[in-house]
């Protein structure tokens, strides 16, 4: 009963908030200097040219009329017309979402795999050299942008090694798989192109990497903290004293009481990881719809910029939600305080 | 007979390995996306690019220059006052499709670029009357009145396959829905898979009518917004063939280093700093003279070096590029002279503090800020108050709609949309154009208005040689631009790749936009 109604409450909220960010984007979208029309046409094109494009965009019409078309769009699952790729946004949506949402699994894959056992190693041996390298990891990771080590990778493994591809999601000459879900990964598993997925994972570990270190460093570094101070707990020297090996211990006295608060922070990163993953993105050539979102920024694309920010947000809203349910989950009393 | 198989084998072995080797290969390149894959939209460099290699116009540029030449048409005949022009089709000229292009086709693509008016249409608004079929391969077009850029401005007419438009038409859409992912055209080159943020992939059109040869490429792919970096990783791989003209300089010169080539082509177009000639200071043509003795031009063209022997710029008399009808070398080239650059500021009617300038520069543009820099130099060095400051196309785009918010000095390129002059200049310099980025000088001037509706309507090509020219000069008595330079594009490729129109481009070349990049004239080994 207590979860559903907590389930309830934080699902309202979540549609609350929704709304809230759509009006102020379809508003502050509108304030960006530039008239789409005139950007989509082009200096040659006829002021009537660009007043009947206006009017096809229903850029003359009051914000609320506007708006009013954009909430119809949305409730008919039609995003209106991108002026910048002059497709549907629909259609721009659902051929960029997949390929950022593999590029930011895999990541944050990366994230937890490597990061998590790192701040677990440094907690335990804290002060010991194995502490210090991780520390010395994640710090470079938190410090440098994710465009620095997309182009410091490229140099390495691409242009001098040439060991890992260097741009795009396939090889020029591979095909990619029919699409179910978009994620090139899974689909071609699922149809059972074993050397489509070789090809693609090569494809994605460089910008994975490139766009995990930072979130990597950030989540090494909470849970050494985290770790580090379960471990002055009195209940795991109690733990010790029984005679219980360190893996039980560390895995089950220690590591869930340090993960949640690591846990809302990784989920913050992995919704994070969709807006930062512009730059890492333009490096790799990636067709992700974080480029295509700043693309949009860029030529004043009304409806493409609603929808990407719409869709961010929507990410973010619904990882918190979901990490929420997890960490009350794990610790029933934030569920309770919640309810109260 | 062990002997004859053993030599049947090796013969077909060796045939197939030197048709292999003969057979064009794949030719990866990039541009600045988006790339329009419809004709009737398509305006930009990358649409450009797909254009001349899908669709094919009824006329053409010559290689090296010159007068239109037929294409889809073999010929034409046009009336004594110049307002009817009857094209006969060339025959067995087949679209991608298998159909065959008639003159159904032509008054089909004519209607559909005027019913849609978006891309090349403004070329023909207002001035043709209407279109005809006479026959199904002769089409006539009726002009309002004569128009002599009408003939340079058809190698932006696109000739579509009304027959698979017509197929694929949703709502009465003109086929819209169709070309976003394919393409309906007679080109070398047919559109196998298109998304205009990404890439778009091009299959070789064997049956072309014009022939191509083996050696072209059997399959292109136009990748859009490549970083440098990832452009130089893969070049360097041999991954990637030509770049965009807009890799930065060092990075072609990189290229040059490790082996790769570079070419130079001088297109129909300039920098300019463009100057709002409606605002004080600069609302006084001694102010700008003064402002154009002031830059320093060597340095200028010292930003333009690429390597030792290549230079991404030349320096420009005016606005007509060299190559183009009006060009005149008797208009003498500016020099940096600060004791003129002084004489001409004390005879304006402004000074001390209202000397006050600010130098705009394009944020995605990086390297006009250097430009930016010298000029602001030079102004302040005879008593300019000068600011150098940056904005985003989007906020420029924006400001240049009206006088009072264009800025002082803008640095832009500008290209000709077509062979013809006109097709460069009215819409930087004609009041009715007035309010774009390309005309952010706001000239307004009845003489100049006057002067480019002559070269518009006058059909004599010797009186139009003297009509540019005049224009010529008195632009450049006016000052309302700097002319940095005429516009040159350089291109990072791979050694292996041949094209003699970029490589060579003075000979082989063409002025329109993208002509250049003609597949079908291009080498890529397999």
């Amino acid at each position: 009963m207590n979860i559903k109604f907590y389930l309830l409450q934080r699902f309202y909220s979540a549609v609350i908030v929704l709304i809230g960010v759509s009006i102020l984007i379809f508003i502050i979208a509108r304030i960006i200097p530039g008239d789409p029309a005139r950007m989509a046409l082009g200096p040659t094109a006829t002021q009537e040219m660009v007043e009947q494009y206006r009017d096809k965009l229903h850029l003359n019409d009051p914000i609320h009329v506007q708006y009013w078309f954009f909430i119809k769009g949305i409730s008919e699952g039609d995003l209106g017309e991108s002026v910048y790729t002059k497709r549907n946004v629909t259609t721009d949506v659902s051929t960029y979402f997949p390929a950022t949402l593999e590029l930011i699994i895999f990541a944050s894959l990366i994230m937890v795999c490597v990061g998590v056992p790192l701040g677990i190693l440094a907690g335990r041996f804290k002060d010991k050299p194995i502490d210090n390298i991780s520390r010395l990891i994640s710090l470079l990771g938190v410090v440098t942008p994710s465009f620095v080590w997309a182009v410091f990778l490229m140099i390495i493994f691409a242009f001098y090694l040439d060991i890992l591809p260097v741009a795009g999601r396939l090889s020029q000459d591979t095909i990619a798989p029919d699409k179910i879900t978009g994620l090139i990964i899974i689909d071609s598993i699922i149809r059972g192109q074993f050397s489509v997925t070789a090809d693609a994972l090569k494809h994605i570990i460089l910008p994975a990497l490139a766009l995990s270190l930072s979130a990597l460093g950030q989540a090494s570094r909470l849970t050494r903290s985290n770790i580090t101070e379960v471990y002055d707990k009195q209940y795991i020297e109690m733990a010790r004293a029984y005679g219980y090996n360190e893996f039980k211990i560390a895995t089950k006295y220690a590591l869930k009481p340090a993960m949640i608060p690591t846990l809302t922070i990784l989920g913050l990163d992995f919704a994070a990881m969709l807006g930062n993953a512009f730059l890492v993105e333009f490096v790799f050539a990636w067709p992700g719809i974080a480029k295509y979102g700043v693309q949009a920024i860029l030529y004043k694309d009304l409806n493409a910029i609603t929808a990407t920010t719409m869709i961010i947000a929507t990410f973010f809203v619904f990882t918190n939600l979901f990490v929420d349910l997890i960490v009350a989950y794990l610790n029933p009393k934030i569920r309770l305080s919640g309810i109260q | 007979m062990r002997i004859f198989k053993k030599n049947i084998l090796a013969f077909l072995v060796t045939s197939l390995l030197s048709f292999s080797l003969m057979a064009g290969g794949t030719l990866r390149l990039d541009e600045v996306a988006i790339g329009e894959a419809d004709p009737a939209k398509a305006t930009d460099f990358a649409d450009g690019i797909i254009m001349e290699n899908v669709y094919d116009a009824l006329v053409t540029e010559p290689q090296g220059g010159g007068p239109v030449i037929g294409k889809l048409a073999k010929d034409w005949e046009v009336s004594n006052n110049g307002t009817t022009i009857t094209f006969h089709l060339n025959e067995n000229v087949k679209f991608s499709s298998g159909n065959n292009m008639t003159a159904d086709d032509v008054v089909y693509s004519y209607e559909r670029l005027m019913n849609l008016k978006l891309g090349w249409s403004y070329l023909f608004d207002g001035w043709v009357k209407g279109i005809k079929k006479i026959d199904s391969n002769k089409v006539q077009f009726d002009l309002n009145e004569p128009y002599a850029p009408f003939m340079s401005s058809l190698v932006r007419f696109y000739i579509v396959d009304s027959k698979t438009l017509k197929a694929n038409e949703k709502d009465s859409d003109w086929g819209q829905d169709y070309l976003l992912a394919n393409s309906a055209g007679t080109g070398a080159y047919a559109i196998t898979a298109h998304d205009p943020n990404v890439e778009t992939r091009m299959a070789k059109n064997n049956n072309y009518f014009l022939g191509i040869s083996d050696m072209a490429p059997n399959e292109v792919i136009l990748k859009y917004n490549l970083d440098a970096p990832t452009v130089r990783t893969l070049i360097s791989n041999d991954e990637h063939d030509i770049s965009s003209n807009w890799l930065p300089t060092d990075v072609k010169a990189a290229i040059a280093d490790s082996g790769d080539k570079l070419a130079k082509v001088v297109s129909a177009g300039g920098w300019y700093f463009k100057i709002n000639t409606t605002r004080a200071p600069l609302d006084d043509v001694n102010c700008r003279k003064a402002l154009a003795y002031a830059l320093d031009y060597d340095s200028l063209v010292g930003t333009f070096q690429v390597t030792d022997d290549i230079a991404a710029g030349q320096k420009a008399r005016g606005p007509i590029p060299q190559g183009m009808i009006g060009y005149s070398e008797n208009v003498p080239l500016v020099e940096y002279n600060l004791d003129k650059a002084r004489d001409h500021l004390g005879k304006c009617k402004y000074s001390g503090g209202d000397l006050k300038v600010t130098i705009n520069w394009i944020a995605e543009v990086p390297f006009e800020e250097s430009w930016a820099l010298i000029l602001q130099q030079g102004a302040m060095a005879i008593g300019y108050d000068a600011t150098v400051e940056t904005l985003p196309w989007a906020v420029f785009s924006e400001n240049v709609t009206k006088p009072e918010t264009t800025p002082n000095l803008s640095i832009v390129a500008v290209q000709a949309q077509t062979p013809d002059p006109d097709g460069l200049i009215y819409n930087m310099y004609h009041s009715a154009a007035a309010g774009t980025w390309q005309s952010a000088e706001w000239v307004q001037d009845d003489k100049i208005d006057a002067m480019l509706n002559a070269g518009r309507t006058t059909i004599d090509g010797q009186e139009r040689v003297v009509i540019y020219e005049n224009f010529q000069q008195a632009i450049v008595d006016m000052q309302p631009d700097l002319f940095i330079s005429d516009l040159v594009t350089v291109y990072a490729m791979r050694d292996e790749i041949k094209a003699p129109t970029l490589e060579n481009s003075a000979e082989y070349g063409f002025s329109t936009m993208a002509q250049n990049f003609s597949f079908r004239l291009m080498e890529v080994p397999n």
